[in-house]
């Protein structure tokens, strides 16, 4: 019995919304970020940020 | 000197949040992962370190602002960098190399670069699409923030609407968990 609930333990974690989730599966990610990839972004091409 | 299997432990969080990256764009909505009229077909893009073939491929953008060379000794010497090089098929469109700062609460986005010169296919995505896979970096190593240093002026906006803003030191910057 306790080797079970270590297992779940190992295999799993609560996200930052509160539900289990499994170690492979991505945490929730900033829903603007989302909609960006969905809808794109007014970018330039080349350099985006850092020292020239 | 950081022992062996913490530089393994670092490879094993960069990769990890690679493919998170990647289970992030498969779990999109249907009808954009397989877009057509001008849209990237999402299920071809690729997040990959900066290896061998990110920089060979470098080599053929025209007119780059960087050396991205110069990241191959920082990799040498920095623990937690996150580097990431992003494909659509066998074409690179962007390149990202991101380190924290000294206390590791926050992860600066030293360099992001997309492909120059005219339109590529990813095009208005590269800054998403790089920033998503910090986020799970982020997440992943527990730090709080992300921070792009020296933001091209024309990029601003595209990064406000990531959530990004300028604090009060002058530094554009995102608390994550703050959406």
């Amino acid at each position: 019995m306790k080797g079970l609930v270590e297992s779940k333990t190992a295999r799993s974690k609560k996200s930052a919304r509160g539900h289990e989730r499994l170690n492979d599966e991505p945490p929730a990610i900033d829903p603007r970020i989302l909609r960006a990839l969905l809808e794109g972004v007014d970018e330039p091409t080349g350099v985006l940020a850092g020292r020239k | 000197m950081p022992r062996p299997h913490t530089f393994l432990r670092y490879q094993l969080n960069r990769s990890k949040a690679r493919n998170f990256a990647n289970a992030t764009l498969a779990r999109l909505p249907t009808k954009w992962k397989h877009a057509t009229g001008g849209l990237p077909d999402f299920t071809h893009i690729r997040f990959e370190a900066i290896n061998g073939a990110a920089l060979d491929a470098y080599q053929t953008w025209e007119s780059s602002c960087f050396s991205w060379e110069e990241v191959v000794p920082w990799k040498a010497k920095e623990l937690m960098y996150f580097d990431l090089s992003i494909w659509l098929d066998r074409e690179l469109c962007g390149l990202c190399f991101a380190n924290p700062n000294h206390s590791r609460l926050r992860m600066r986005i030293v360099r992001l670069e997309s492909k120059p010169g005219g339109a590529h296919p990813l095009r208005g995505y590269i800054a998403p699409l790089a920033l998503m896979a910090v986020e799970h970096y982020v997440q992943i190593v527990g730090s709080k923030a992300i921070e792009i240093q020296e933001p091209l002026a024309g990029a601003i906006p595209a990064y406000e609407k990531l959530g990004f803003t300028f604090d009060a030191s002058g530094r554009l910057a995102k608390e994550i968990g703050s959406a």
